[in-house]
């Protein structure tokens, strides 16, 4: 018996009981599409996290406070060792390191913004000219902060995108006054100079506001350390495209090391790389977790077609017997049976990934309240384990059925009803 | 052609052994259009079984066309028996699920035959079912049934045929006409065994064969 013979066999087989095949075909339809959906889903996630990233730029460098050897904080914890400081940034410029494009400082803290009518939560960061490079934007009008502003403590403030559209939703916000409030104990009146261009997404940047960091470190002045340093919470550092960011991590790491007069770094650098990796280990295990999951539902799938062969077996044993006495070996039987098998598992494999697709496709339509519209990511590297899973499937649930029904005595087999 | 030799066949129940054929000794020559007959449980059935290489005897010997065929593994077994052997049963064992052209081509398709179709058309016209090769056992009679199932054992050009009892479930007429189409291949040179209990059919055969308690009388 060819293998041709076989499938054609299996066809009129799986069409001789279309609703019986049809439901065996759908728990494999259902297994492979949810495999598709959800690692589609885990790919989707993965993407959107490397791309809110990347989006931050590749070359960037964090420099953040270490605790490591610090008894009160806890380690890598956020301002727990309280390293670093605006000196260290002033200093780090100064080197003149190579490779490195700009430095600027980053301390963030919540704040209550308060224009007219409207008022709004957002992040303010301090900083100096150099970040507004850093973080590649530009703004949408007026300017950024200027060396003027960080000289002259200004009280001036560059709004994100989102922020400006809440506190000024008709008018121009450049030139307005806008109240910050701290624990409703401290009030500052900041003059709006600039507006950033949106980042779009749920980007953190649009939902801040910038001002001078020498302003926060003279005016707001609970920031300020015993020593009248001004802690910083993070250095961000921008690398030239062409360098390798290893070599300026480590440069930059002798520097601070020196600045700071210690052997062992009381600080840490992160590279984009390096979060990316993190994340993609994050997100990979996600994947692998949702795969499981629909893994269940393909196996639960598999079991309904050895299932369903064991049954066509038992009822066909009179036909077993017949084909056996007109010359089928145990061979040609078993490959009737896996070829059965197969089909119904290739077939529910093929719809199963289409559906998966079509499912995948119209996912990102669907919004989920204030949460991001979900996206999955189909890759051929799913669809293709799809399809040798659902094979695989197939030839595992047909093998155990056709090894029986080869294994009948064609005498007994003949004889039975 | 066929010679059986000391053939004995004895199946193990666990309480009990039953012998099913006891030393038989037979020799069938070709074109001979042979009955076999006998109550039930006298091992007529495992006799053809055992002719038909379904089965295999306990002890003794199974030549067939010089060859010892009863010790032979189970893949040259059924080779043989799908090239040598055609099969007719009692309630005709066709597939629900084929036209009768595709019943017919059962045989050739194990044997990877290229000309099949044609083969099995020639097979059913020679039988007299030209006209009826797209229809399926349901909306055959069982006449033609029957005639589907001779067309199967007819189209790999068998040797033998083995009948068990194929005019049971058939009217005399209808029994008279399948019997009609034996006689004929006998003539043409294929030894026809045939399990009856009908003593009219029987008496259409060359040679009747009694058999009682496994053995031949």
């Amino acid at each position: 018996m060819s293998i041709f013979d076989a499938i054609n066999f299996a066809f009129r087989s799986i069409i001789s009981t279309p609703l019986r095949s049809g439901l065996t075909a759908l728990g494999v339809i259902v297994g492979v599409a949810s495999v598709i959906v959800l690692v589609s889903l885990g790919q989707g996630i993965k993407k959107q996290v490397e791309d809110e990233i990347t989006a931050l730029g590749t070359n960037l460098l964090f420099i953040t406070a270490s605790s490591e050897d610090s008894t009160t904080g806890v380690q890598g914890g956020r301002n727990s060792g309280l390293s670093l400081t605006l000196s260290d940034v002033e200093k780090l410029i100064s080197s003149n390191i190579s490779g490195v494009r700009n430095i600027a400082p980053q301390i963030d803290f919540p704040a209550q913004l308060i224009a007219g009518n409207y008022n709004v939560e957002a992040t303010v960061f301090g900083t100096t000219p150099e970040y507004i490079d850093i973080i590649s934007t530009e703004t949408l009008s007026g300017e950024f902060i200027t060396q003027k502003d960080v000289d002259t403590k200004a009280l001036r403030m560059v709004l994100g995108s989102e922020i400006a559209k809440t506190l000024y939703p008709d008018q121009e916000p450049i030139g307005k006054i806008v109240r910050l409030s701290l624990f409703n104990r401290f009030d500052f009146r900041f003059l709006v100079t600039g507006v950033m261009k949106p980042k779009g997404g749920q980007d953190d940047d649009d939902f801040s506001v910038f001002i001078p960091v020498s302003t926060m470190q003279n005016r707001i002045g609970f920031l300020r350390n015993p020593t009248g340093d001004v802690n910083v919470f993070r250095i961000i550092v921008r690398s030239e495209d062409d360098v390798e960011k290893e070599l300026v991590s480590n440069k930059i790491s002798e520097n601070l090391k020196l600045i700071h007069n210690v052997d062992k770094p009381d600080f840490e650098i992160t590279s984009m790389d390096q979060l990316l990796e993190a994340s993609n280990q994050v997100t990979g295990a996600l994947t692998l977790f949702l795969g499981s999951i629909a893994g269940i539902s393909l196996l639960v799938g598999a079991i309904g077609v050895g299932n369903i062969m064991l049954v066509s077996v038992t009822e066909r044993t009179r036909e077993i017997g017949t084909l056996r006495s007109i010359g089928a070996t145990k061979f040609d039987i078993r490959l009737q049976f896996v070829t059965e098998a197969l089909t119904i598992c290739l077939l529910g494999g093929i719809l199963g990934i289409i559906i998966g697709i079509i499912i995948c496709l119209n996912l990102s339509d669907i919004s989920f309240g204030d949460a991001e519209n979900l996206s999955a990511v189909v890759t051929p590297t799913s669809v293709i384990v799809a399809f040798v899973v659902s094979f695989f499937v197939g030839l595992i649930s047909g093998a155990y059925p056709a090894y029986r029904a080869s294994e009948l005595d064609p005498i007994e087999a003949l004889r039975s009803e | 052609m066929i010679e059986l030799q000391k053939v004995s066949k004895i199946f193990d129940t666990g309480f009990n052994q039953v012998h099913a054929l006891s030393e038989v000794n037979l020799k069938l020559s070709q074109g001979e259009f042979v009955a076999i007959k006998g109550p039930s449980g006298s091992g007529k059935s495992t006799m053809m079984n055992i002719i038909g290489l379904l089965d295999r005897p306990t002890q003794g010997k199974y030549i067939l066309a010089n060859n010892d065929v009863s010790t032979m593994n189970d893949k040259i077994r059924s080779k043989i028996r799908g090239k040598v052997f055609g099969f007719v049963f009692q309630s005709y064992n066709l597939i629900p699920r084929l036209s009768a052209v595709r019943q017919v081509e059962m045989p050739l398709m194990y044997r990877k035959d290229k000309d099949r179709r044609k083969k099995s058309i020639v097979a059913l016209s020679k039988i007299g079912l030209g006209e009826r090769i797209f229809h399926s056992p349901v909306e055959l009679s069982g006449g033609e049934q029957q005639r589907v199932s001779i067309a199967r054992a007819l189209v790999g050009e068998p040797k033998i045929i083995l009948a068990d009892e194929p005019t049971g479930a058939l009217d005399t007429k209808t029994g008279e006409e399948i019997i009609g189409i034996f006689k004929n291949l006998s003539e043409e040179g294929i030894t026809v065994i045939m399990i009856t209990h009908d003593n009219s059919v029987a008496k259409n055969a060359t040679r009747i064969i009694e058999m009682k308690d496994g053995m031949i009388v």
